[in-house]
């Protein structure tokens, strides 16, 4: 396509060119440096106050359980020493850290267990340590992390159903395990800013261009459509170079033994047991609804007169991707609230797919030509709306002085 | 290369603005596209470069649509837009690559061009920083940057200082002297008739007169008169019906004056213009 590839290159340079981007990546750089480094200086102002006793666990005997009692723990768990306690005295043991960690089943039907630990903070690597010692395994759509009213806020408890073996419940499902609930809601954000930013971004550069009337010289230089996906993959480029490297930097922070890292399981080792195709999955569905989005606001731009009027709407796909993005963390959040079907459904709908999948991927182990039939689709979307909205594009602009109205545009659609 | 415009139409909403448009240009003589604001002209030339769809009609280069022809174009819109945030000569760059140039050929290009404009100080600042003049003169070279064959330029000359209007009008001449089909409009009617040798005037989007200014001069009737007096006073008058020029000098002597030349005027192309298009209705 003629210019295509200049289009790119410019534009990807005059973001990241810009004083204003390179200051923000710092910013974030350093953010993310000292957030890895927040427990150290928590621990450093609390340090008097708080005498860790890594020894011992707790069992809230609070709810009978037939077959798990004290003794099998002690067994189970040699390391820690047991002790039954009230709600009030664990609530207190763990505040000021006298125990490790506590567990707490509070339903006999299904093992309900919660999980704390002194750090105050989701201890996934003891969840999956304790169901694996005790060969349970977690249901597909357990996990659920919650405030409990009865607890002081700041104190993290993490619920987790348990099955036995024979539970038969979760059928062909295997739970990801408990990395996907921490990585599921960063990309959901990561994917949320990005395409809520780059949108913004790209209906801005159309606006700017259209009331300037540079698009009038660039439509004598380049083919309209060349100009708009030009805009759109240099804006995905910019994306990935920016998550390349706040990527790149939080995986070496992880090398120096990062006490954040630390919180979430022994060695800080965040993946403990995740699948890396699915990581793979993540990137390529993030592209998708970075690039398809793009796409969709690059069009709406174009049938607007100012600025105004392209906030206004904007707020149409904003609705839908924030839709999709609580819908996400809900799954993540709690499976139990959210019917897998209803997702697994959503997941085929165009332009909320890639969000739905971005949480079903983090919840369950998805079957390969499930995945790979949804990307092929995201695909056939992504080129659908590239191909529309780029008529749409091109139509708006050299249509001016019509009045653009949605049953005009479809006319012209139709008529191609 | 001939450029022929053929009853192009166009509506914007219920307003029917451009109505049968038609006119030819043809490569080395400038063609001026006049008419009063809002009566065309940019619509026109926007239609014929392909940023507008026009309803019906044509634009052929040659006998066949200009669309397909693989010309070269250059085009200086009428409203000024420039990335105000990126440096001039990575601009021009950028433009010159999308219309097909190497990034070696069109810093080089970018590079005299705007040393001829007397532009070479600012090569690294952003436009933002330039006055709108300046602004202006980079979108010429823009336009300019990759020879087209096909030059056409709105309002080329508003916003620009003398010295500037006439170091354009020679960018201008240079590009009809090597053969290159120009049209442009404007509003300056003494610079129209300086170095067009075609107009084509437009009033509520119908063509009123095209051609040849020379022979469109021509075809007015010679009816005035220039008398300079010995004072140097300029008086335009009726010429005599009978031609006899030596009965208006006896009709000064007789008011006390004394006549250095009587010589027959043919009309500028200000009068023509006045006359097409001056008596406004306001009708659309």
């Amino acid at each position: 396509m003629k210019g295509l590839k200049h289009v790119i290159s410019f534009e990807y340079l005059n973001v990241v060119r810009r004083k204003a981007y390179l200051f923000s990546i710092l910013f974030y750089l350093v953010l993310m440096v000292m957030l890895s480094f927040l427990p150290n200086i928590i621990d450093f102002f609390s340090r008097d106050d708080m005498q860790i006793n890594h020894g011992v666990a707790l069992l809230l005997d609070e709810a009978p359980f037939h077959n798990m009692d004290i003794n099998l723990l002690a067994e189970y768990f040699p390391q820690f020493e047991w002790k039954t306690t009230t709600y009030r005295e664990m609530e207190y043991a763990i505040k000021t850290g006298q125990a490790a960690f506590a567990l707490h089943f509070t339903d006999v039907a299904s093992y309900r267990v919660i999980i704390t630990d002194t750090n105050l903070a989701p201890n996934f690597y003891l969840m999956d340590l304790f169901v694996r010692e005790v060969n349970h395994r977690f249901l597909f759509d357990t996990l659920n992390a919650a405030y409990t009213p009865h607890m002081p806020v700041s104190m993290q408890w993490y619920i987790v159903d348990l099955a036995q073996e024979d539970g038969g419940v979760v059928g062909d499902y295997n739970w990801i395990g408990p990395a996907g609930a921490v990585i599921g809601n960063v990309a959901l954000v990561l994917t949320l800013m990005a395409v809520l930013s780059s949108g913004g971004g790209i209906m801005a550069s159309v606006m700017k261009e259209k009331t300037s009337k540079i698009v009038e010289l660039l439509f004598t230089s380049a083919a309209p459509a060349a100009i708009m996906l030009g805009k759109v993959i240099s804006a995905a480029l910019v994306g990935l170079t920016t998550g390349t490297i706040l990527a790149g930097s939080m995986f070496i922070l992880t090398r120096f033994n990062n006490p954040l890292m630390n919180l979430l399981g022994d060695g800080g080792n965040l993946f403990y047991g995740y699948p890396m195709v699915t990581f793979v999955y993540l990137v390529v569905f993030f592209i998708i609804a970075f690039v398809c989005m793009s796409f969709i606001y690059a069009g709406m731009a174009a049938t607007v007169g100012d600025s105004q009027e392209s906030a206004t709407l904007a707020t149409l796909p904003m609705f839908v991707v924030i839709g999709a993005f609580y819908l996400g963390i809900m799954l993540l959040g709690n499976p139990a609230f959210i019917s897998e079907t209803f997702v697994a459904v959503i997941s085929y709908v165009p332009f909320v797919s890639p969000f739905a999948m971005i949480a079903r991927l983090n919840t369950v182990i998805l079957p390969t030509w499930e995945v790979l039939l949804i990307i092929g689709l995201n695909i056939i979307y992504t080129i659908g709306a590239a191909f529309i909205s780029s008529k749409i594009y091109q139509m708006c602009i050299m249509l001016f002085g019509h009045k653009i109205t949605f049953r005009f545009l479809v006319k012209k659609l139709v008529k191609g | 290369m001939l450029l022929e415009i053929k009853n192009i139409n166009k509506h914007y909403g219920d307003k029917h603005v451009l109505k049968d448009v038609s006119f030819a240009a043809t490569s080395g003589r400038a063609l001026g596209l006049l008419g009063r604001n809002g009566h065309g002209k940019t619509t026109t030339m926007k239609i014929m470069m392909g940023i507008i769809y026009g309803d019906s009609g044509d634009v052929l280069l040659d006998g066949a649509p200009l669309a397909k022809s693989g010309a070269k174009f250059g085009y200086l819109p009428e409203e000024r837009g420039l990335y105000q945030k990126v440096k001039i000569l990575d601009q021009m760059v950028y433009f010159g690559k999308l219309r097909g140039m190497t990034f070696a050929g069109a810093k080089k290009t970018a590079t005299e061009l705007l040393e001829r404009l007397d532009m070479t100080e600012h090569l690294k600042k952003n436009a933002e920083t330039l006055s709108k003049g300046n602004q202006q003169k980079i979108q010429l070279a823009i336009t300019l940057l990759n020879d087209p064959d096909i030059i056409i330029l709105d309002e080329p000359f508003s916003g620009l200082d003398p010295v500037n209007s006439k170091m354009l009008q020679e960018l201008i001449n240079e590009n009809t002297a090597r053969g290159k089909l120009l049209i442009f409009s404007s509003h300056q009617m003494a610079q129209v008739e300086e170095f067009c040798k075609d107009v084509c005037i437009i009033k509520h989007g119908v063509v009123m007169l095209t051609g040849s200014l020379h022979e469109i001069k021509n075809s007015y009737p010679r009816d005035k008169v220039l008398v300079i007096t010995q004072d140097g006073e300029r008086h335009l008058v009726q010429a005599p019906a009978d031609g006899d020029l030596a009965s208006i000098a006896s009709e000064y002597k007789v008011k006390g004056m004394v006549v250095d030349s009587v010589s027959i005027q043919r009309p500028s192309l200000l009068e023509i213009f006045l006359e097409k298009v001056g008596e406004d209705d306001e009708r659309a």
